[in-house]
Protein backbone atom coordinates (compact mmCIF):
# COMPACT_ATOMS: atom_id res chain seq x y z
CA UNK A 1 0.00 0.00 0.00
CA UNK A 2 1.74 3.51 -1.07
CA UNK A 3 2.34 6.33 1.65
CA UNK A 4 -0.34 8.43 -0.31
CA UNK A 5 -3.22 5.69 -0.48
CA UNK A 6 -3.55 5.72 3.49
CA UNK A 7 -2.60 9.53 4.53
CA UNK A 8 -6.12 10.11 4.08
CA UNK A 9 -7.45 7.92 7.21
CA UNK A 10 -6.72 9.39 10.25
CA UNK A 11 -5.65 8.16 12.83
CA UNK A 12 -9.41 6.69 14.81
CA UNK A 13 -10.15 5.31 11.60
CA UNK A 14 -6.99 3.40 11.40
CA UNK A 15 -7.11 2.40 15.19
CA UNK A 16 -11.10 1.02 14.44
CA UNK A 17 -10.10 -0.73 11.07
CA UNK A 18 -7.05 -2.48 12.88
CA UNK A 19 -9.60 -3.40 15.92
CA UNK A 20 -11.36 -5.15 13.02
CA UNK A 21 -8.52 -7.44 12.22
CA UNK A 22 -7.52 -5.17 9.04
CA UNK A 23 -3.60 -6.26 9.02
CA UNK A 24 -2.71 -3.42 6.70
CA UNK A 25 -4.37 -0.32 8.87
CA UNK A 26 -2.27 -1.56 11.70
CA UNK A 27 0.38 -1.66 9.56
CA UNK A 28 -0.22 1.93 8.66
CA UNK A 29 -0.09 2.44 11.98
CA UNK A 30 2.97 1.22 12.77
CA UNK A 31 4.62 3.02 9.37
CA UNK A 32 3.73 6.17 11.66
CA UNK A 33 5.32 5.17 14.84
CA UNK A 34 7.62 2.59 13.81
CA UNK A 35 11.02 5.45 14.16
CA UNK A 36 10.28 6.52 17.69
CA UNK A 37 9.42 2.79 19.13
CA UNK A 38 12.76 1.37 17.03
CA UNK A 39 15.02 4.00 18.50
CA UNK A 40 13.71 3.82 22.15
CA UNK A 41 14.91 -0.38 21.52
CA UNK A 42 18.23 0.67 20.55
CA UNK A 43 19.12 3.06 22.55
CA UNK A 44 17.98 0.70 25.37
CA UNK A 45 19.54 -2.19 24.05
CA UNK A 46 22.25 -0.75 21.82
CA UNK A 47 22.23 -3.45 19.40
CA UNK A 48 20.18 -2.69 16.06
CA UNK A 49 19.34 -6.54 15.77
CA UNK A 50 17.92 -6.93 19.10
CA UNK A 51 16.54 -3.39 18.66
CA UNK A 52 14.43 -4.32 15.63
CA UNK A 53 13.59 -7.92 17.30
CA UNK A 54 12.11 -5.76 20.49
CA UNK A 55 10.18 -3.15 18.28
CA UNK A 56 8.42 -5.93 16.35
CA UNK A 57 7.66 -7.84 18.97
CA UNK A 58 5.73 -4.57 20.69
CA UNK A 59 3.91 -4.51 17.55
CA UNK A 60 2.74 -7.94 17.77
CA UNK A 61 1.76 -7.53 21.12
CA UNK A 62 -0.15 -4.44 20.65
CA UNK A 63 -1.61 -5.94 17.85
CA UNK A 64 -2.81 -8.52 19.68
CA UNK A 65 -4.16 -6.03 22.73
CA UNK A 66 -5.76 -3.52 20.27
CA UNK A 67 -9.37 -4.91 21.47
CA UNK A 68 -7.96 -3.59 24.90
CA UNK A 69 -7.43 -0.18 23.27
CA UNK A 70 -10.27 2.26 24.53
CA UNK A 71 -9.06 5.41 23.10
CA UNK A 72 -9.03 6.82 26.86
CA UNK A 73 -5.21 8.05 26.26
CA UNK A 74 -3.78 8.90 22.62
CA UNK A 75 -2.44 5.62 21.02
CA UNK A 76 1.11 6.09 20.90
CA UNK A 77 0.90 7.02 25.23
CA UNK A 78 -0.88 3.42 25.01
CA UNK A 79 2.01 1.60 22.66
CA UNK A 80 4.45 3.31 24.71
CA UNK A 81 3.20 1.43 27.83
CA UNK A 82 3.43 -1.83 25.80
CA UNK A 83 6.72 -0.84 24.68
CA UNK A 84 8.00 -0.20 27.90
CA UNK A 85 6.63 -3.34 29.56
CA UNK A 86 8.23 -5.80 26.59
CA UNK A 87 11.74 -3.34 27.41
CA UNK A 88 11.16 -5.02 31.51
CA UNK A 89 10.18 -8.16 30.45
CA UNK A 90 13.21 -8.60 28.28
CA UNK A 91 15.11 -6.70 31.15
CA UNK A 92 14.49 -9.80 33.30
CA UNK A 93 14.57 -12.77 30.70
CA UNK A 94 17.29 -11.84 27.92
CA UNK A 95 20.72 -11.87 27.65
CA UNK A 96 21.47 -9.04 25.05
CA UNK A 97 21.63 -7.01 28.21
CA UNK A 98 24.93 -8.12 29.47
CA UNK A 99 26.27 -7.60 26.54
CA UNK A 100 29.82 -5.28 26.60
CA UNK A 101 29.43 -1.92 25.15
CA UNK A 102 28.76 -1.26 21.48
CA UNK A 103 31.28 0.73 19.61
CA UNK A 104 30.56 3.27 16.95
CA UNK A 105 32.57 0.51 14.31
CA UNK A 106 30.02 -2.10 15.60
CA UNK A 107 27.12 0.11 15.10
CA UNK A 108 28.16 1.36 11.47
CA UNK A 109 28.81 -2.05 10.57
CA UNK A 110 25.36 -3.85 11.84
CA UNK A 111 23.21 -0.56 10.47
CA UNK A 112 25.46 -0.20 7.27
CA UNK A 113 26.38 3.67 7.66
CA UNK A 114 22.83 4.19 8.40
CA UNK A 115 22.98 6.96 10.84
CA UNK A 116 22.54 10.10 10.02
CA UNK A 117 25.38 12.02 11.78
CA UNK A 118 27.77 9.96 9.53
CA UNK A 119 25.88 10.78 6.28
CA UNK A 120 24.92 14.70 6.84
CA UNK A 121 27.63 16.28 8.30
CA UNK A 122 30.41 17.60 6.55
CA UNK A 123 33.86 15.49 6.31
CA UNK A 124 35.46 17.41 8.66
CA UNK A 125 33.38 17.02 11.30
CA UNK A 126 32.59 13.56 10.70
CA UNK A 127 35.33 12.36 13.12
CA UNK A 128 33.99 14.73 15.72
CA UNK A 129 30.57 13.48 15.38
CA UNK A 130 31.69 9.76 15.42
CA UNK A 131 33.94 10.23 18.77
CA UNK A 132 30.79 12.42 19.83
CA UNK A 133 27.95 9.25 19.19
CA UNK A 134 30.47 6.84 20.62
CA UNK A 135 31.12 8.97 23.76
CA UNK A 136 27.53 9.38 24.08
CA UNK A 137 26.88 6.28 23.69
CA UNK A 138 29.40 4.86 25.92
CA UNK A 139 28.15 7.32 28.39
CA UNK A 140 24.82 5.61 28.54
CA UNK A 141 26.30 1.97 28.45
CA UNK A 142 27.71 2.69 31.54
CA UNK A 143 24.23 3.27 33.25
CA UNK A 144 22.16 0.31 34.31
CA UNK A 145 19.35 -0.42 31.63
CA UNK A 146 16.66 0.85 33.97
CA UNK A 147 18.34 4.11 34.32
CA UNK A 148 18.90 4.22 30.70
CA UNK A 149 15.48 3.81 29.92
CA UNK A 150 14.52 6.19 32.70
CA UNK A 151 16.64 8.74 30.55
CA UNK A 152 15.51 8.09 27.91
CA UNK A 153 11.67 8.19 28.73
CA UNK A 154 12.33 12.05 30.17
CA UNK A 155 14.84 13.30 27.34
CA UNK A 156 14.17 11.45 24.35
CA UNK A 157 10.28 10.77 25.16
CA UNK A 158 10.07 14.42 27.26
CA UNK A 159 8.04 11.99 30.04
CA UNK A 160 7.14 13.74 33.18
CA UNK A 161 9.10 11.99 36.23
CA UNK A 162 5.46 10.87 37.47
CA UNK A 163 4.87 9.53 34.02
CA UNK A 164 8.72 7.88 34.08
CA UNK A 165 8.12 6.79 37.74
CA UNK A 166 4.68 5.28 36.63
CA UNK A 167 5.47 3.48 34.19
CA UNK A 168 8.35 1.81 35.17
CA UNK A 169 6.99 1.03 38.78
CA UNK A 170 9.32 3.23 40.98
CA UNK A 171 9.59 6.35 42.81
CA UNK A 172 9.86 9.77 41.70
CA UNK A 173 13.13 9.95 43.67
CA UNK A 174 14.48 6.81 41.54
CA UNK A 175 13.68 8.74 38.81
CA UNK A 176 14.99 11.76 39.10
CA UNK A 177 18.24 10.03 40.38
CA UNK A 178 18.76 8.20 37.82
CA UNK A 179 18.58 11.03 34.94
CA UNK A 180 21.08 13.21 37.46
CA UNK A 181 23.26 10.21 37.15
CA UNK A 182 22.77 9.77 33.45
CA UNK A 183 23.29 13.39 33.14
CA UNK A 184 26.59 13.51 35.53
CA UNK A 185 27.97 10.49 33.51
CA UNK A 186 27.03 12.34 29.70
CA UNK A 187 29.12 15.26 31.58
CA UNK A 188 32.30 13.55 32.36
CA UNK A 189 32.92 11.11 28.93
CA UNK A 190 31.80 14.45 26.55
CA UNK A 191 33.60 16.92 28.43
CA UNK A 192 32.09 19.67 26.79
CA UNK A 193 33.83 23.28 27.14
CA UNK A 194 31.91 26.16 27.24
CA UNK A 195 33.84 29.62 26.22
CA UNK A 196 30.78 31.95 26.43
CA UNK A 197 29.80 31.07 29.81
CA UNK A 198 27.20 34.19 30.51
CA UNK A 199 25.47 33.41 27.70
CA UNK A 200 23.81 30.36 29.30
CA UNK A 201 23.10 32.46 32.13
CA UNK A 202 21.74 34.91 30.27
CA UNK A 203 19.46 32.16 28.32
CA UNK A 204 19.03 30.74 31.77
CA UNK A 205 17.04 34.80 32.96
CA UNK A 206 14.75 34.16 29.31
CA UNK A 207 14.23 31.05 29.88
CA UNK A 208 12.04 31.08 33.28
CA UNK B 1 29.52 30.69 51.89
CA UNK B 2 29.96 29.75 48.43
CA UNK B 3 30.33 25.51 47.23
CA UNK B 4 30.71 24.76 43.75
CA UNK B 5 29.72 21.45 44.45
CA UNK B 6 26.24 22.24 46.01
CA UNK B 7 26.04 24.92 42.99
CA UNK B 8 26.56 22.04 40.81
CA UNK B 9 23.54 19.56 42.81
CA UNK B 10 21.73 22.22 41.96
CA UNK B 11 22.11 22.69 38.30
CA UNK B 12 21.87 19.21 37.82
CA UNK B 13 18.77 19.04 39.30
CA UNK B 14 17.43 22.18 37.26
CA UNK B 15 18.62 20.54 33.93
CA UNK B 16 17.44 16.98 34.65
CA UNK B 17 13.75 18.50 36.15
CA UNK B 18 13.52 21.20 33.12
CA UNK B 19 9.89 22.35 34.45
CA UNK B 20 11.06 24.17 37.85
CA UNK B 21 12.02 27.61 37.83
CA UNK B 22 15.48 27.92 39.05
CA UNK B 23 15.93 29.00 42.71
CA UNK B 24 16.96 32.00 43.91
CA UNK B 25 19.92 30.91 45.50
CA UNK B 26 21.49 28.91 42.13
CA UNK B 27 21.00 32.26 40.55
CA UNK B 28 23.22 34.24 42.83
CA UNK B 29 26.14 31.37 42.72
CA UNK B 30 25.94 31.43 39.19
CA UNK B 31 26.66 35.32 39.22
CA UNK B 32 29.25 35.14 41.46
CA UNK B 33 31.39 31.96 40.32
CA UNK B 34 32.52 32.12 36.92
CA UNK B 35 33.51 28.55 37.25
CA UNK B 36 29.78 27.46 38.01
CA UNK B 37 28.51 29.77 35.29
CA UNK B 38 30.95 27.60 33.17
CA UNK B 39 29.49 24.13 34.37
CA UNK B 40 26.19 25.46 33.56
CA UNK B 41 26.94 26.27 30.21
CA UNK B 42 29.03 22.95 29.78
CA UNK B 43 25.95 21.02 31.38
CA UNK B 44 23.35 22.22 29.23
CA UNK B 45 25.47 21.87 26.58
CA UNK B 46 25.78 18.21 26.98
CA UNK B 47 22.28 17.55 27.76
CA UNK B 48 21.63 18.79 24.22
CA UNK B 49 24.39 17.40 22.45
CA UNK B 50 23.40 13.59 24.34
CA UNK B 51 19.61 14.35 23.64
CA UNK B 52 20.40 15.21 19.56
CA UNK B 53 23.04 12.12 19.09
CA UNK B 54 19.81 10.08 20.57
CA UNK B 55 17.65 11.36 18.49
CA UNK B 56 20.15 11.31 14.82
CA UNK B 57 20.28 7.57 15.36
CA UNK B 58 18.50 6.22 12.69
CA UNK B 59 18.29 3.49 9.83
CA UNK B 60 18.10 4.15 6.50
CA UNK B 61 14.76 4.67 4.52
CA UNK B 62 15.65 1.33 2.97
CA UNK B 63 15.84 -0.55 5.81
CA UNK B 64 12.45 0.06 6.49
CA UNK B 65 10.52 -1.38 4.10
CA UNK B 66 12.20 -4.74 4.76
CA UNK B 67 11.20 -4.02 8.08
CA UNK B 68 7.34 -3.20 7.55
CA UNK B 69 7.59 -6.10 5.20
CA UNK B 70 8.71 -9.04 8.24
CA UNK B 71 6.13 -7.38 10.44
CA UNK B 72 3.20 -7.32 8.07
CA UNK B 73 4.35 -11.39 8.01
CA UNK B 74 4.52 -11.28 11.48
CA UNK B 75 0.88 -10.21 11.94
CA UNK B 76 -0.15 -12.47 9.35
CA UNK B 77 1.15 -15.65 11.43
CA UNK B 78 0.09 -14.84 14.88
CA UNK B 79 -3.52 -14.28 13.50
CA UNK B 80 -5.12 -17.85 15.39
CA UNK B 81 -7.53 -19.76 13.17
CA UNK B 82 -10.94 -19.67 14.80
CA UNK B 83 -12.14 -22.93 15.55
CA UNK B 84 -16.25 -23.01 16.24
CA UNK B 85 -16.77 -25.18 19.28
CA UNK B 86 -19.88 -26.82 19.26
CA UNK B 87 -22.30 -24.67 21.76
CA UNK B 88 -22.64 -26.41 24.92
CA UNK B 89 -26.08 -27.05 26.56
CA UNK B 90 -27.67 -25.17 29.08
CA UNK B 91 -27.32 -27.36 31.58
CA UNK B 92 -23.39 -27.73 31.00
CA UNK B 93 -23.27 -23.70 30.57
CA UNK B 94 -25.26 -23.16 34.07
CA UNK B 95 -22.34 -25.50 35.43
CA UNK B 96 -19.76 -23.89 33.84
CA UNK B 97 -21.06 -20.79 34.22
CA UNK B 98 -18.56 -18.28 36.92
CA UNK B 99 -20.06 -15.65 38.86
CA UNK B 100 -17.83 -12.90 40.05
CA UNK B 101 -18.29 -12.56 44.26
CA UNK B 102 -16.20 -10.09 45.95
CA UNK B 103 -14.00 -11.82 48.69
CA UNK B 104 -15.97 -10.16 51.45
CA UNK B 105 -18.89 -11.39 50.31
CA UNK B 106 -17.63 -15.22 49.49
CA UNK B 107 -15.87 -15.53 53.01
CA UNK B 108 -19.69 -14.79 54.61
CA UNK B 109 -21.80 -17.19 52.34
CA UNK B 110 -18.32 -19.80 52.97
CA UNK B 111 -18.79 -19.07 57.13
CA UNK B 112 -22.87 -19.30 56.42
CA UNK B 113 -22.43 -22.75 55.23
CA UNK B 114 -19.92 -23.95 57.29
CA UNK B 115 -22.09 -22.96 60.21
CA UNK B 116 -25.47 -24.39 58.85
CA UNK B 117 -23.50 -27.36 58.01
CA UNK B 118 -22.59 -27.86 61.72
CA UNK B 119 -26.21 -27.92 63.24
CA UNK B 120 -27.50 -29.84 60.48
CA UNK B 121 -24.91 -32.63 61.67
CA UNK B 122 -25.97 -31.73 65.22
CA UNK B 123 -29.80 -32.19 64.70
CA UNK B 124 -29.27 -35.29 62.59
CA UNK B 125 -27.33 -37.03 65.11
CA UNK B 126 -29.69 -39.87 67.06
CA UNK B 127 -30.99 -38.43 70.55
CA UNK B 128 -29.51 -40.19 73.69
CA UNK B 129 -31.90 -42.02 76.37
CA UNK B 130 -33.66 -38.81 78.90
CA UNK B 131 -32.25 -39.37 81.97
CA UNK B 132 -35.10 -39.70 84.76
CA UNK B 133 -36.58 -36.03 85.71
CA UNK B 134 -35.73 -34.93 88.79
CA UNK B 135 -38.20 -32.36 90.67
CA UNK B 136 -36.87 -30.24 93.48
CA UNK B 137 -39.93 -29.54 95.37
CA UNK B 138 -38.87 -27.54 99.53
CA UNK B 139 -40.70 -29.92 101.97
CA UNK B 140 -41.03 -28.16 105.56
CA UNK B 141 -39.91 -30.25 108.14
CA UNK B 142 -41.42 -29.32 111.59
CA UNK B 143 -39.03 -29.05 114.17
CA UNK B 144 -40.13 -29.11 117.96
CA UNK B 145 -39.77 -26.49 119.54
CA UNK B 146 -38.29 -26.41 123.11
CA UNK B 147 -40.68 -25.64 125.45
CA UNK B 148 -40.15 -23.33 128.11
CA UNK B 149 -41.73 -23.96 131.40
CA UNK B 150 -41.69 -21.74 134.40
CA UNK B 151 -41.93 -23.69 137.31
CA UNK B 152 -42.67 -21.80 141.26
CA UNK B 153 -40.77 -23.61 143.90
CA UNK B 154 -41.92 -22.42 147.39
CA UNK B 155 -39.62 -22.97 150.18
CA UNK B 156 -40.26 -23.44 153.88
CA UNK B 157 -38.59 -20.69 155.47
CA UNK B 158 -38.40 -21.94 158.50
CA UNK B 159 -37.49 -25.71 157.68
CA UNK B 160 -34.49 -26.50 160.24
CA UNK B 161 -30.95 -25.68 158.29
CA UNK B 162 -29.81 -28.88 157.01
CA UNK B 163 -25.76 -29.33 155.96
CA UNK B 164 -24.44 -28.24 153.15
CA UNK B 165 -23.86 -31.32 151.82
CA UNK B 166 -27.50 -32.97 152.42
CA UNK B 167 -29.00 -29.19 150.58
CA UNK B 168 -26.70 -30.37 147.37
CA UNK B 169 -28.09 -33.91 147.75
CA UNK B 170 -31.49 -32.42 147.61
CA UNK B 171 -31.05 -29.82 145.04
CA UNK B 172 -29.39 -32.88 143.01
CA UNK B 173 -32.49 -35.14 143.83
CA UNK B 174 -34.87 -31.76 142.80
CA UNK B 175 -33.05 -30.77 139.79
CA UNK B 176 -33.00 -34.92 138.80
CA UNK B 177 -37.19 -34.84 139.51
CA UNK B 178 -37.76 -31.70 137.38
CA UNK B 179 -35.73 -33.45 134.48
CA UNK B 180 -37.56 -36.64 135.12
CA UNK B 181 -40.77 -34.34 134.89
CA UNK B 182 -39.36 -32.39 132.16
CA UNK B 183 -39.18 -35.52 130.37
CA UNK B 184 -43.18 -35.85 130.57
CA UNK B 185 -44.89 -33.32 129.63
CA UNK B 186 -46.51 -31.39 132.46
CA UNK B 187 -49.26 -28.89 132.95
CA UNK B 188 -49.91 -26.44 136.15
CA UNK B 189 -53.13 -26.56 135.17
CA UNK B 190 -54.95 -27.03 138.41
CA UNK B 191 -51.39 -26.32 140.75
CA UNK B 192 -52.51 -24.58 143.73
CA UNK B 193 -49.73 -23.95 146.26
CA UNK B 194 -50.10 -25.81 149.93
CA UNK B 195 -48.70 -22.55 151.69
CA UNK B 196 -49.05 -19.48 151.58
CA UNK B 197 -46.76 -16.26 153.03
CA UNK B 198 -48.03 -13.31 154.31
CA UNK B 199 -45.45 -11.08 154.83
CA UNK B 200 -45.81 -8.28 156.75
CA UNK B 201 -43.51 -5.11 156.53
CA UNK B 202 -43.31 -3.07 159.61
CA UNK B 203 -42.05 0.02 158.94
CA UNK B 204 -38.86 1.42 161.17
CA UNK B 205 -38.76 -2.71 162.43
CA UNK B 206 -35.46 -4.23 161.84
CA UNK B 207 -34.11 -6.67 159.82
CA UNK B 208 -35.33 -9.31 162.43
CA UNK B 209 -38.79 -8.38 162.71
CA UNK B 210 -40.07 -9.63 159.75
Amino acid sequence: MANGETEYYNESDLIRRAQAEDTEAFCELAKRYARRIYLLAFHYCRNSQDAEDLSQEVWLKAYQSLDGFRSEASFYTWLRRITINTFLNHQRSRSFLKQGQTTMVQLLAIDASATNIASQVASEKTLFNKVLFENVMNALAELTPSQRLIFLLRHYEGMSYEEVANAMNCSIGTAKKSVWRAIAKLRTRLDVADDAPDKGLAELATEY
Amino acid sequence: MHSCKTTRDLMTELLSDGTSPPTHELLIELRCCRECRQEFAALKDTLRLATGVIESVAPPEEYWADYHQALKQKLLNSRVPVVKMPQPSWVMRMFQTSVRVPVPVGLALVLLFGVSLFFATRAATPKQPEAPLTVRVPVEVPVPQEKIVTRIVYRDRYRPAVSRKSTQNNEQSTLARSQKNEAIPSSLVGFKPLEEIKLTVIKGGTGNDK
